[in-house]
């Protein structure tokens, strides 16, 4: 699975450091507030690109400062698509383990990409697993639903 | 509450109920301030009180790795079952709980005084 490679008009490279990964998400949220996202889909857009971040740093960059996340992305009124890519050798994202199944609640950590997929419309990986694409649709302007995403039975 | 937003930093407030420590969780479990955030949970979780009801009334947001924080502090009450647990989520962060199953592992009550007065018990079934 591997997604378009259209190229997205903002781009940024920082050092694989959650202080300054901070400031660049604070400019996301900035500009999806600006153009008219709901409360709920800011939150959402934000959790997403969050637990995005977090795993390129930890898990790709193995938390080394020398190392970079490329977060490249497009806003508009309609939808906004986020990049985050790390500088790791990627990893098999289809094999990791459901955090819902009763035998691994109490585990810890295991719901970054969980709570992506259930927070936003689209989540794709590239070949080497280094890069994900998060897609998360404006829910006032698409129509789609306003309520909360669904919930597990 | 505001807009969420990434850059009011996280705060926790204790107050004592009896044997009940009630710690108030206030601003954002992000990126920068989960780390800490588990470290003061876990010393909560290793001092002597009998019960600790965590209010997330304050909470704007939280990440995967604060709700991974609360849980080791949960681990950490081991073996007393039910010593931890949730009280008054904002629908964002109650809708979490429910999208990670994490309901499942923790009494949540919609209010500290709710969770106060109600006896210690086993997570639900």
């Amino acid at each position: 699975m591997s997604f378009d490679r259209q190229t997205l008009p903002h781009e940024v490279v920082i050092p694989s450091d959650l202080h300054v990964a901070r400031r660049v998400e604070e400019d996301i949220l900035r500009a999806v507030a600006s153009v008219g996202y709901s409360r709920e889909d800011r939150f959402a857009i934000r959790l997403a690109l969050e637990e995005a971040i977090v795993n390129a740093h930890k898990h790709g960059n193995r938390s080394d400062p020398t190392r970079t996340i490329t977060i490249s992305y497009a806003i508009d009124a309609h939808r906004v698509i986020v990049r985050v890519r790390d500088e790791g050798g990627g990893f098999a994202f289809r094999t990791v383990p459901d955090p819902t199944s009763p035998d691994r609640l109490s585990v810890p950590s295991g719901r970054g990409i969980m709570l992506m997929r259930a927070y936003v419309d689209g989540i794709e990986y590239n070949e080497r697993g280094n890069e994900v694409q998060l897609v998360k649709k404006n829910t006032r302007v698409s129509g789609l639903r306003t309520e909360k995403p669904e919930v597990h039975p | 509450m505001n807009a969420p937003s990434a850059n009011e930093g996280m705060r926790i407030d204790l107050d004592t109920h009896g044997s009940t420590t009630v710690a108030r969780l206030c601003g954002s479990a992000d990126m920068t301030a989960t780390e800490q955030m588990k470290e003061h949970l876990l010393s909560l979780a290793d001092s002597p009180c009998e019960r600790i009801v965590l209010d997330l009334s304050g909470l704007e947001f939280i990440s995967s790795e604060g709700l991974g924080a609360i849980i080791a502090a949960h681990l950490r009450c081991r073996p007393q079952e039910g010593r931890l647990v949730l009280a008054a989520p904002p629908d964002q962060i109650r809708h979490m709980l429910a999208v990670t199953r994490l309901d499942r592992l923790f009494a949540i009550y919609d209010s500290v005084e709710q969770a106060l007065r109600d006896k210690p018990q086993g997570p639900p079934a």
